[in-house]
């Protein structure tokens, strides 16, 4: 067994890059734990969590529970402030994430809505994409396209996770909304092979060279590990769709980091993230709207023509 | 043809389509009926929206003879539906044609 080490998620931890990236940083020794060892994660000082950084952290939780690495003396100390105890509560972490650490189970109990859900199948992501959107969308978005368009985008998602990131854990699905800021975020974190490596499997994408080539390809249409089961257009339709949103795709998987929308960016990080993050940030005072996106479809393929 | 049948997809799931592999059980539920002999119409009135992997399925695998002959039929497209099965059947042309 190792020595015992401690994990602490103090601050907060939002959609942003060096947030993202120092909550990788907090969480790499419990991706790199090979035996049982006695950890102690520490939420004492935690101030908010988003929805793309519960779903990592949920992810990890339950990976090294299954993997039973976590020692009987590991611990979870719990939030401090009782308004971030109430959030991680109603938002469902520990139970669906954090299975290891015994009696602190007690202390944290799920509300009705469940925003973070688990799915591993191509029987059970459905239901969770359906939940998820019914829940976030609630008061959020009225328009019935809407609603329709953000319903797509998670399927989508949630399927590559089934698909192709051949996580033995599952994927990690979180929403929540803020209807004062007219926003809404949805993530969805797997601990699985990684975009790279599962384009790879196609030998006509074996000229990948790197994560970030890896995530830009996956973010255009018609790239798929498996393009004969698959298109490859779930994700390309859901970038389309929130840059005519003006809202945000934030992928993060290996060393790429790639953002579409609002924020456009590229980069290769010095940390790995060994599995696939995927947030959308949406407008709701913005028109969502896939019919549009579709539509646009057509033009594209005049042009190319 | 020896009968035809007409399949309400907005009846059967809904107006949202969603999922492949609900979409590869109604797909193969299509072909057997096509080998069987049956005409058929997939009518989308009522679906307000399909997602990619499930148009991909229902457009772009069946075989597009069959679409070609008459065989299947789809009507009830709203415009953007209209425009994602195209977009969907000529990339699985275009895959098959570089193989």
């Amino acid at each position: 067994m190792s020595g015992p080490i401690t994990i602490e998620l103090a601050g907060e931890f939002s959609l942003r890059h060096r947030r993202i990236e120092r909550l990788i940083g907090v969480l790499t020794p419990l991706w790199r734990l090979e035996t049982a060892t006695t950890v102690s994660v520490d939420l004492s000082r935690l101030v908010h969590m988003s929805p793309a950084a519960l779903a990592l952290f949920a992810a990890t939780l339950r990976r090294v529970e299954e993997r039973r690495l976590l020692a009987s003396a590991s611990t979870l100390i719990l939030p401090r402030a009782r308004g971030v105890r109430g959030y991680l509560e109603r938002m469902n972490v520990i139970t669906v994430g954090g299975g290891g650490f015994g009696a602190q189970l007690g202390q944290l109990s799920p509300t009705g809505s469940q925003p973070l859900a688990r799915f591993r199948t191509d029987q059970d992501y459905p239901a969770v994409a359906e939940r998820l959107t019914r829940f976030v969308a609630e008061q959020a978005i009225t328009d019935e396209i809407a609603r329709a368009s953000l319903r797509i985008a998670l399927d989508e998602i949630a399927e590559n996770v089934v698909q192709h990131a051949g996580a033995p854990t599952g994927g990690f699905a979180v929403a929540q909304r803020w209807l004062k800021n007219h926003r809404l975020e949805i993530a969805v974190a797997d601990l699985g092979m990684g975009i790279l490596s599962s384009l790879r499997q196609n030998p006509r994408l074996g000229h990948i060279d790197s994560d970030v080539h890896a995530i830009r390809l996956a973010l255009q249409p018609h790239v798929s590990a498996t393009p004969q089961r698959n298109s490859g257009i779930g994700l390309f339709i859901t970038r389309l769709l929130l840059e005519a949103n003006g809202g945000l795709l934030f992928v993060r998987s290996g060393h790429g980091l790639a953002e579409a929308g609002a924020r456009a960016s590229e980069a290769t990080l010095d940390l790995a993230l060994p599995g696939t993050l995927i947030a959308i940030r949406v407008c709701t005072d913005r028109p969502l709207d896939i019919d549009s996106v579709y539509l646009q479809l057509d033009d594209e393929q005049r042009d190319d023509d | 043809m020896s009968n035809a049948t007409t399949i309400r997809l907005g009846d059967r799931y809904g107006r949202v389509l969603t999922g492949r592999a609900a979409a590869e059980t109604l797909r193969a539920e299509l072909e057997g009926l096509l080998g069987d002999g049956v005409a058929l119409t997939v009518d989308f009135a009522g679906v307000l929206a399909v997602s990619p992997s499930f148009a991909d399925e229902v457009f772009a695998k069946l075989d597009p003879a069959r679409v070609a002959d008459g065989s299947v039929t789809f009507i009830g497209l709203r415009p953007g539906l209209a425009s994602i099965a195209r977009f969907v059947r000529e990339a699985r042309v275009e895959a098959v044609g570089a193989s």
